[in-house]
């Protein structure tokens, strides 16, 4: 199967998700996101990071061990 | 410092609120963050951990287990950092 250049990125991308690896790296840019906290309310990372860093973790699933 | 997983809000408030966390849980139903950052499996955010500066750029990246036990980022955080 032949890939053009700008769809080798997105292969790795997809590859990479399939394997459950981390995409992104140490000096990469955050994507900014805009989710809802427990109440209902829009949380921002960019209005967050104005106070300053921000630790963002992710979790499979609640109430799930190790 | 917030929390994400695919739970949906409910979820999250009723996990938040059992174990008492001091922080925000936010919802990412659809994973759309989790596969911007860590990647899915199955639909679920791998367990993975970003320290991000105030610039945008990630300082300090954990994966898996590791990512289990928060204080190496909060100790990779400059904030709490001295």
């Amino acid at each position: 199967m032949d890939l053009s250049p700008a769809e080798v990125p997105l292969k790795m991308g997809l590859l990479a998700m399939l394997l459950g690896s981390a995409s992104l790296k140490v000096g990469d840019r955050a994507p900014d996101f805009t989710l809802p906290d427990t109440e209902g309310k829009p949380v921002t990372l960019s209005r967050l990071l104005v106070n300053g860093p921000v630790i963002v973790a992710f979790y499979p699933k609640a109430f799930t061990p190790g | 410092m917030v929390g994400i997983s695919t739970d949906d809000v409910a979820t999250q408030k009723r996990f938040r609120e059992e174990n008492q966390l001091p922080f925000p849980l936010l919802a990412d139903s659809g994973g759309k963050v989790a596969k911007a950052y860590g990647g899915t499996l199955l639909g679920f955010a791998n367990r993975a951990t970003f320290v991000v500066e105030r610039d945008g750029k990630v300082t300090e990246v954990v994966t898996g287990n590791d990512a289990i036990d928060p204080k190496a980022s909060i100790a990779a955080c400059p904030l709490t950092r001295g």
